[in-house]
């Protein structure tokens, strides 16, 4: 999971008020696409405000502009430096935004038809099969996967070729990191490791009930693998465990472990009060219950209850900073850490 | 899968114009009354509560729909707690897109869709809450994002040909909704083959069977939906044709439609339009006296001149009152709707018939405060507020014809204080006729549109909304038939009722 960008649909469940509600942060400020309008905070309050899609489905805030698209098909574009939006009506729904070097990606879910977007224009790159989520980038090629066609692909971001790859079952999420493509299956049960250049399996293993969603945790490194997060609400556990499992890593690992005398790591499982099923990462791991709206922050084995929020209406900075919306009020809470 | 699908497509067949349900609804409606009330399941109350929401917007019942849509959406929220609670969220995914589907019934899109992602990410290889997600769109009006999710949906590997099917009919209704009727047209056709499929062969004599030994609202379980898909695939199928001037093959699918399903009013319709049949109106009438889209085609076929049965024994009451407003007999026509509306009080198809007898009264306050207690947005849709008046060479008009002077005359007296009061109150609802040419009008096919006319010696007559005549009066001298409504420094305001080209 991105840690700047939270990118949910979300409901506020008092009675009948419902609504999407998109939320990053960055920079100090927060932007929130909600009910029509695109808000930019501060911590001293509501600093702009302007227009937007009455439903939004995807938000992203780069540089001087965020972008928001609309589930009807409208794509907004608030441009920061003269303060002025500008909406274009599109074909399909963009579902996902994504930031590269190339430009930004935009992706339509539905039929998995990838554009790129760059200065004012948007250029059709390739499709990556229907019903495809989670366009993750990294080195030059975008990764994604298409629910429908029980695939996964490579999209190079130069030329629009593709490399896919079968996947075992339907995923709901998916990560990558320098080495390999993670990608979890909730009604399995599992997660499966991709080779990043190759697309080839590399491993698959049974991790909690549903693992829904994922976060990569701390960069590998020879002593340590780095380590992932899951949000399982059918155990109403967060479990973090380490990122490659491969016996010759871990073998190596292991063997380098034991020459420094630190043991071996294992799965560490964190149970909140609630059934987390997002999972972002910071400096610490930060859950949320969409049902309850609960969110926790996670710090070592420090489990603190710190708000009630839409589902996934909530973002963390790498620096650990977070916003996200009060279920109760609708108003912005903040939270930094020490 | 197969519920979840089929109830999709039931849901947004049944949210739109009543197009499927019949006065054998009643036994349904019965059943389901007793599933609700039982001690069954969550998943079978749910159920049980929903289709009762459908079927009375299907009568035209929109405020006990609400009732019964909140129902069943309270019964999946309640359900939902409980399995999240209980960690089985895989069971609580099914039940969030149950409760989505009674969000966009409702009318709340934003928690519907809300819903649907939320269950998506837990259940991300469930077709079946993809198509909820498709057809709950489709009751939401989002015709294009419905088409996306129903042809995401198709991409996925279905096995079940009904399952299929039913998501082949979702998606050409929303192809229809935007505009694409060539691309909703191959995917019915694709539908009709998915039905008659080798994969369908033990469904369709199963189907065979159960028409020989009872009647359709008894059957169940795949019968029921094939027969349904069909008799809606074809009906739809056979629409479109006849949009596009294709009308022998539109018979050929509507009577395709009508050898599973005798009684499916939408297909009645299309043979009792065509063939100009009586007979095929009045069975199309006791099939489903409430159905929107039977209204209208009735009005168009009287308006076209179509010939109505001389048996008053066969015709419905509803469609005497259809009869009877075309015929512009206001105070008939009223006094049979009060009958029909005293014994169905919450009947928003008999609002609506109401509405559209006082637009044709010119009584545009009146219609507008009816249209206004409407709940049901496509059922105010349906209202034709556009009225269309016969241009006919044959018919004489048969009010008092005016001259110039005249009406210039009854004008000023409108508009003078002192006789304004007594001379409306001797104009009201009496008919007149006048030379006039059509002012500021606009062909469209066989149609002119005209928001006034001019007599042959200038007076302007105003009409107080925008009227259709059918045939083509552009720069031709009729004489129009109108009451007389107000006067202003501008002319008078008229409501046509008639015009004959001379």
């Amino acid at each position: 999971m991105r840690t700047l960008i939270a990118l949910s649909l979300a409901a506020m469940f008092s009675h009948d008020l419902l609504a999407a509600t998109l939320i990053e942060i960055g920079e100090g400020r927060a932007w929130i696409a909600r009910e029509g309008r695109i808000e930019e905070w501060t911590r001293n309050g509501l600093s702009q405000s302007w227009e937007g899609p009455a439903l939004p489905a995807a938000m992203l805030h780069q540089g001087n502009r965020t972008i928001v698209s609309g589930i009807d098909g409208e794509l907004v574009v608030v441009d920061h430096h003269s303060g002025v939006a500008s909406s274009v009506q599109l074909q399909q729904t963009v579902t996902e935004m994504i930031a590269t070097p190339h430009g930004v990606v935009l992706l339509e879910g539905a039929s998995g038809e990838i554009h790129l977007l760059r200065e004012h224009e948007a250029a059709p790159l390739t499709s990556a099969g229907a019903d495809a989520a989670d366009g993750r980038y990294a080195d030059g090629s975008l990764y994604l996967y298409s629910r429908a066609q029980r695939t996964i692909s490579r999209v190079s971001l130069d030329d629009g070729s593709s490399v896919i790859g079968p996947l075992s079952a339907v995923p709901s999420d998916l990560e990558v990191d320098q080495s390999g493509v993670y990608v979890t299956y909730p009604e399995e049960g599992a997660v499966e490791v991709f080779d990043r250049i190759s697309l080839a399996s590399r491993e698959r293993f049974r991790i909690g009930s549903a693992p829904v969603d994922l976060a990569l945790a701390s960069s590998s490194s020879l002593a340590s693998g780095g380590s992932f997060v899951v949000a399982d609400p059918a155990a109403g556990a967060v479990i973090r465990d380490e990122r490659s499992r491969s016996l010759v890593s871990s073998f190596l690992r292991g063997f380098l472990r034991g020459l420094l005398g630190i043991g071996l790591a294992r799965a560490e499982v964190f149970r909140p009060d609630g059934r987390p099923d997002h999972v972002r990462v910071g400096r610490s791991v930060w859950a949320q219950d969409s049902a309850s709206g609960k969110i926790w922050r996670i710090d070592g084995k420090q489990i603190a209850e710190i708000g009630i929020a839409p589902a996934g209406a909530f973002a963390v900075s790498e620096r650990d900073s977070a916003a996200w919306i009060d279920r109760a009020s609708g108003q912005i809470r903040w939270y930094d850490p020490d | 899968m197969r519920g979840a699908v089929i109830l999709a497509a039931v849901l947004t067949a049944t949210t739109a114009a009543a197009q499927a349900v019949r006065d054998s609804r009643d036994p349904e409606m019965r059943q389901a009354a007793r599933i609700y009330s039982s001690d069954g399941t969550a998943s079978e109350r749910f159920a049980a509560a929903i289709n009762l929401g459908d079927l009375h917007a299907t009568s035209g019942n929109r405020s006990e729909a609400l009732i019964w849509w909140r129902r069943a959406e309270r019964i999946a929220a309640i359900e939902m707690t409980s399995l999240r609670e209980a960690g089985r969220v895989a069971a609580w995914a099914r039940f969030a897109a149950w409760r989505a589907t009674a969000a966009a019934a409702l009318g709340n899109r934003g928690a519907s869709v809300d819903l649907f992602e939320q269950a998506r990410r837990v259940l991300p290889g469930d077709v079946g809450i993809l198509a909820q997600y498709a057809s709950a769109e489709l009751t939401s009006g989002a015709s294009r994002q419905a088409a996306e999710l129903a042809l995401a949906a198709l991409a996925h590997p279905i096995d079940d040909p009904l399952d299929h099917a039913a998501l082949q009919y979702t998606l050409a209704r929303a192809q229809i909704r935007s505009g694409s009727s060539a691309e909703a047209r191959e995917t019915l056709e694709g539908m009709i083959a998915t039905l008659e499929g080798e994969q369908t062969a033990a469904t369709r004599k199963s189907v065979a069977r159960t028409e020989e030994f009872t009647t359709f609202g008894l059957s169940s379980g795949d019968a029921q939906a094939w027969t349904s898909l069909r008799s809606r695939g074809e009906t739809l199928l056979a629409e479109l044709l006849i949009a596009d001037g294709e009308s022998e093959d539109a018979l050929i699918h509507a009577r395709a439609a009508l050898a599973v399903r005798s009684d499916y009013a939408p297909a009645l319709a299309i043979i009792a339009l065509h063939e100009r049949s009586p007979a095929a109106w009045s069975a199309a009438f006791s099939s489903d006296p409430f159905d929107r889209d039977l209204h209208r085609s009735y009005t168009d076929f009287l308006r076209h001149g179509g010939a109505r049965s001389g048996d008053a024994a066969t015709v419905s009451p509803v469609q005497r009152v259809i009869e009877l407003t075309h015929d512009r007999r206001w105070s008939a026509a009223a006094s049979l709707l009060r009958e029909l509306k005293s014994a169905h009080p919450q009947n928003e198809s008999l609002l609506a018939l109401e509405a559209e007898l006082l637009l044709g009264q010119g009584r545009s306050a009146d219609a507008r405060a009816i249209i206004e207690s409407i709940a049901s947005e496509s059922m105010r849709a349906s209202i034709d507020s556009s009225p269309v008046i016969s241009a006919s060479a044959s018919v004489p008009p048969t009010g008092t014809l005016l001259e110039n002077d005249d009406l210039a005359m009854i004008g000023s007296r409108l508009i003078d204080p002192a006789t304004a009061v007594a001379t409306a109150a001797a104009l009201n609802e009496r008919t007149y006729s006048a030379k006039a040419t059509l002012a500021s009008a606009a062909l469209d096919g066989d149609t002119t549109t005209a928001a006034g006319a001019v007599t042959a010696a200038g007076t302007a007559l105003r009409f107080p909304s925008i009227t259709r005549f059918t045939g083509d009066l552009m720069n031709r001298e009729l004489v129009l038939e109108f009451t007389i409504l107000a006067a202003d420094a501008e002319g008078l305001v008229v409501q046509p009722s008639g015009a004959q080209p001379q």
